[in-house]
């Protein structure tokens, strides 16, 4: 820019920014004259300016703007016309002559006219997609229709599709217009299952998770497992069956050291575990000569729990969960009907 | 105010003016009370109606004559019934009152408590239980203010009226938290004492326990040994070992596990019934001391056990009332919550747990009126502003149901 409007300027040295100062103070003075009180509507609140805005300035630096000079014919076809297919058949570098349309490209600045599309070096540089636009990709389609099989029409829902085909592959192809058509990410492979299609049981489910750990989302009930280790696509997939196979059958095994699974390993609270069914256990078997020695008992054996022991049990599970005022107040309901002899005299709010 | 600061100053003087001036039986409430305050139907009329030669009592609607805690029900409830003199002394001399209402009792010449709902809850549920099972825990939860240590104080009150002995603590952060003195303990080594406080609760157990003592003539159950000459040998009185423990305050705190554990055994010998008391119970599970010169120890407190130890369930003949407190949480301005599983945390949970929770709640309209004649009757209120319904009516709103807010509002009035 400054290459060439430096021979523009009339003096040699002066600094144009000073210019505009001057500029701008004169035309600050000229509009604070020209206010015609009487011209205003009598209804209107004047507002007072002390720094006054000027307003018209950005749509005159926009008409000083130029466009390129169009004069060829050729660039009077309509777009929505043109046969595009011959016109640009495949993937290439920008050719001016053969684009039939006028394109520019470069910043427009004022009293400049803008670069048009010959000997442009910026508009050769990017990747353009006039050979897919869409009349063209409607028309290749068109012509491959005869190769492809009719979408099955049970398959009309989405349940449907996740019924019947549960587990989902997610791969990206890439185009390119460039020398080599390929593309590292393409090897990348997505699958993507929930896990409510797979058989699992409770200590399967347990450890199914804690081997994919944040592989699972639990709101959305997915398994998401991607590969990308290995150099092909084919050997991607290859590898995510693998470890989706691998991860089912190892949950299912039981090893001799998951016995040792303590109470600070649970995945959630289960109250016939805890120490809290141990403490009500010994409530209820205590004896008075059990005083000073080992305090806490078994748990009850199913047949001993009495419903209002497991209303307890579930009382605590939910305040050990999350605590609330509800919560406690159940736990108190519970646990007043299971340590007190005859049932308290409830008071009147 | 002048006349609160002449209160606070030439106390000794004051005082008998102010009794003077409140010691009269009809004491009436502001004038637009007056109606409500001739009580006729007042439930407990008691002792007034049974001596006939007396003069019938004019008794204000905020108050009751029954002074036993053992007979209130339902009918007293949000009233104001007085602790006895001396029986105020003996339970609350080292103690159990909040600090502040404390103050307040002393400038009133009463104790006076409200007979509130939690307090209900809490007798009911001491009535019911069965004592031959083991020691039921109850807990009292509630926001800071809204009255659990006066509900415990009550409650005292009432295991005092009831024969129960009282192992009480009114605050465990005297001890966790500002405690007197602390040194490495001889018998539990990586543990520290707190002889001071230790003693200072034998004395007050003393006192609490003065009449029963007296009476019940309890024995040691073995021999303990502390130091090459202090031996306390099996069968001597109780009241041994406790003065041992005042006495050399060395051992005052495993004194006080030994004391603890033959109450256990008392009570499970069918002795006595014994009432375990504890405000701000959390607090014992706090992991580490500090000292009232604010130094933390990073070490357990050997006082916090015996406490721990007799409010598990392994004993019968027992009742265990505890309270959890934000104020007794170990890092009290980062306390979030008033529920229990929050203050108590995953071991302070199992280790009460199963208990009966019971919500200390703020004061409803009736608690609030009757708190507010209370205060205007003690001339606590004096400003004419405080004793019309408009003043009443913001009171009301400002310290939304708070007793300890109320407390604090009402003092410049």
């Amino acid at each position: 820019m400054s290459l060439l409007s430096f021979p523009k300027m009339p003096l040699k040295g002066f600094k144009p920014v000073r210019v505009q100062l001057v500029f701008n103070h004169v035309a600050r003075l000229a509009s604070s004259k020209s206010y015609d009180p009487k011209s205003h509507d009598e209804s209107e609140f004047r507002q007072l300016e002390i720094r006054p805005v000027r307003r018209d300035r950005k749509t005159s630096s926009k008409a000083r703007m130029m466009m390129p000079r169009d004069y060829k014919r050729t660039n009077n076809i309509d777009p929505d016309k043109a046969d595009w297919k011959s016109i640009w058949p495949g993937p290439r570098s920008f050719d001016p002559n053969s684009i039939p349309i006028p394109v520019r490209q470069g910043r427009l600045k004022p009293y400049r006219r803008a670069f048009d599309k010959y000997a442009n070096m910026e508009l050769m540089k990017i990747p353009s997609f006039f050979h897919i636009p869409p009349t063209t990709i409607k028309a290749q389609c068109e012509a491959i229709k005869s190769f492809c099989t009719p979408f099955p029409n049970q398959l009309n829902s989405k349940e449907k599709c996740e019924e019947h085909f549960p587990l989902t592959v997610i791969t990206n192809d890439y185009l390119h217009s460039a020398p080599t058509i390929r593309d590292p990410l393409a090897r990348i492979v997505t699958i993507k299952l929930k896990l409510k299609n797979i058989p699992l049981d409770e200590h399967a489910r347990d450890k199914f998770m804690r081997l994919v750990r944040d592989r699972y989302d639990d709101k959305t009930d997915t398994l998401t497992i991607v590969t990308d280790r290995c150099p092909l696509r084919k050997q991607n997939y290859d590898y995510a069956q693998y470890l989706l196979t691998a991860c089912f059958f190892e949950s299912w095994t039981v090893e001799d050291w998951e016995s040792e699974k303590t109470e600070a390993d649970m995945e959630k609270y289960i109250w016939e575990n805890n120490i809290s069914a141990k403490a009500l256990a010994s409530i209820v078997k205590w004896s008075p000569d059990k005083l000073g020695k080992s305090i806490f008992h078994d748990t009850l054996p199913a047949d001993e729990l009495k419903p209002e022991h497991l209303v307890l049990g579930a009382a605590v599970k939910k305040v050990i969960e999350g605590e609330t005022e509800e919560g406690i107040e159940e736990y108190k309901k519970a646990a007043m009907e299971v340590l007190l002899s005859k049932k308290a005299v409830g008071l009147k709010a | 105010m002048a006349l609160r600061i002449l209160h606070n100053e030439l106390f000794s003087h004051h005082v008998g003016v102010m009794q003077r001036l409140l010691s009269s039986e009809r004491v009436l409430s502001s004038a637009a009370r007056t109606a409500a305050a001739l009580d006729t139907s007042n439930p407990d009329g008691g002792e007034a109606s049974n001596k006939k030669t007396a003069q019938p009592k004019i008794v204000a609607s905020f108050r009751t004559q029954e002074s036993n805690p053992t007979k209130h029900k339902e009918s007293h409830l949000s009233r104001y019934y007085t602790v006895p003199g001396d029986i105020s002394k003996t339970l609350f001399q080292y103690g159990g009152l909040p600090k502040a209402y404390e103050k307040l009792c002393h400038i009133f010449t009463e104790t006076a408590i409200m007979v509130r709902k939690p307090y209900l809850e809490v007798t009911n549920c001491i009535e019911s239980v069965d004592f031959s099972k083991p020691a039921v825990r109850i807990v009292l939860y509630g926001k800071p203010g809204h009255g659990k240590s006066m509900t415990l104080a009550h409650v005292v009150h009432y295991g005092y009226s009831a024969g129960f002995m009282l192992v009480h603590v009114p605050w465990v952060n005297t001890f966790m938290r500002r405690c007197k003195d602390a040194s490495p303990s001889e018998s539990k080594p990586g543990m520290m004492d707190v002889p001071i406080d230790a003693a200072a609760w034998l004395v007050q157990f003393r006192t609490q326990n003065q009449h029963l003592l007296k009476t019940l003539n309890l024995k040691t159950s073995k021999p303990y040994q502390y130091g090459p000459r202090d031996i306390i040998e099996q069968g001597e009185p109780i009241d041994a070992l406790i003065e041992f423990g005042i006495g050399r305050a060395k051992y005052a705190c495993d004194v006080v596990e030994a004391l603890l554990r033959e109450i256990k055994g008392f009570s499970n010998s069918g002795l006595v019934k014994t009432m375990v008391v504890i405000d701000g119970f959390n607090g014992l599970f706090a992991p580490n001391l500090k000292t009232q010169r604010r130094k933390i120890l990073e070490a357990k407190c050997t006082l916090a056990l015996p406490f721990l130890e007799i409010t598990q369930f392994d004993w019968c003949n027992g009742v265990v009332i505890l309270s959890v407190d934000q104020l007794a949480h170990h890092d009290m301005f980062k306390a979030e919550s008033n529920l229990p599983l929050y203050l108590l945390g995953k071991e302070g949970w199992e280790h009460i747990d199963p208990f009966i929770p019971i919500m200390v709640d703020k004061y409803d309209t009736a608690e609030m009126n009757s708190s507010l004649d209370f205060y205007i009757d003690r001339r606590w209120i004096q400003h004419p502003g405080g004793q019309t319904e408009a003043g009443r009516a913001e009171l009301r709103s400002l310290c939304a149901g708070n007793g300890f807010e109320l407390m604090n509002l009402c003092a410049p009035l």
